[in-house]
């Protein structure tokens, strides 16, 4: 019974977790495609940075959110 | 059959380096002012800054942002986000969990705490105001899901309101500058902006030279 307890409650926590950072990771691809958009309205110097930024964002995001689905439920 | 006259290509391009009379005394009047960055929030005459609406003549005359001290409240909140999880295991539900849980948790919030700081930064990055010889341009981004961008030409501006009020402001130089327009969005604000007086200055000049081009006939 402390199993079967144990086992849902992470496969609760784990199931949390993936919604969680699916939604962020929704988050975080607008967020780069926004600031393509406005680099496009607004071209300045060296804005590719801002731009590496926002990449390196949805990639972070993107290896949590690959991580947690391969979280153990016991 | 009638042959087209076409400029030679060495005049076209001569044409497009001599700068319009107009801009020319706006050079002088006005003078360079603030540093040429990605992150400046003050430029005159940036030569790196190009707009999507604008036309090819159109020189930018004034590049804004909010002034840096702006960002302060966020960046405190992102350095508290970014300690918060050296306290997680003192949280019991955390503390339960096995290490890959807590490995993920504290990963998934440092991307968090990331994107926070860098959703506040674009805030900041892409709120801008233009100024060029021919109108003003705000560039409104207030979240990831709203941006506007709105222009009016500098003989629509009506009345020009420049305002610095509290300790912040008058200790660190900063204001907003409001403008008047008869165009269709009928007021721009320029909040939090270094040297606002001298902003106000600069467009009351540029609305006096409009208006002399206009008697003189200059008009583009």
């Amino acid at each position: 019974m402390g199993i079967l307890e144990s086992l849902t409650f992470l496969l609760f926590v784990k199931v949390l977790v993936v919604i969680l950072l699916f939604v962020y990771l929704v988050f975080a691809m607008l967020m780069m495609r926004q600031i393509v958009a406005m680099t496009r309205a607004v071209a300045m110097q060296d804005d590719f940075i801002i731009r590496i930024i926002g990449i390196l964002h949805f990639v972070m995001a993107l290896i949590v959110w690959v991580i947690s689905l391969f979280l153990q439920t016991r | 059959m009638a042959e087209i006259y076409k400029k030679p290509e060495k005049v076209e391009k001569m044409e497009k380096k001599l700068e319009r009379v107009s801009v020319v005394a706006l050079r002088k009047m006005i003078g360079k002012m603030g540093v040429e960055n990605l992150f400046t929030p003050f430029a005159t005459f940036p030569t790196k800054i190009h707009f999507q609406t604008q036309a090819d003549e159109e020189q930018v005359v004034l590049f804004m942002r909010q002034h840096l001290i702006v960002n302060l409240p966020w960046v405190i909140v992102a350095i508290f986000l970014f300690t918060l999880p050296s306290v997680f295991s003192f949280f019991p539900p955390f503390a339960m969990l096995p290490s890959s849980y807590q490995f993920v948790i504290t990963l998934g919030w440092y991307t968090f705490a990331f994107g926070y700081s860098l959703a506040k930064l674009m805030g900041w990055f892409f709120n801008i105001y233009i100024v060029t010889d021919e109108r003003i341009v705000d560039v409104d981004f207030k979240n990831i899901f709203f941006r506007k961008i709105s222009t009016a030409k500098i003989d629509e501006i009506q009345d020009i309101n420049v305002q610095s009020s509290g300790a912040f402001e008058t200790f660190f130089g900063y204001g907003s500058v409001f403008i008047q327009t008869a165009a269709e969005v009928p007021e721009f604000e320029f909040i939090a902006i270094s040297y606002p007086d001298r902003v106000g200055k600069i467009l009351n000049q540029m609305i006096d030279q409009e208006e002399q081009e206009k008697i003189e006939g200059r008009v583009k």
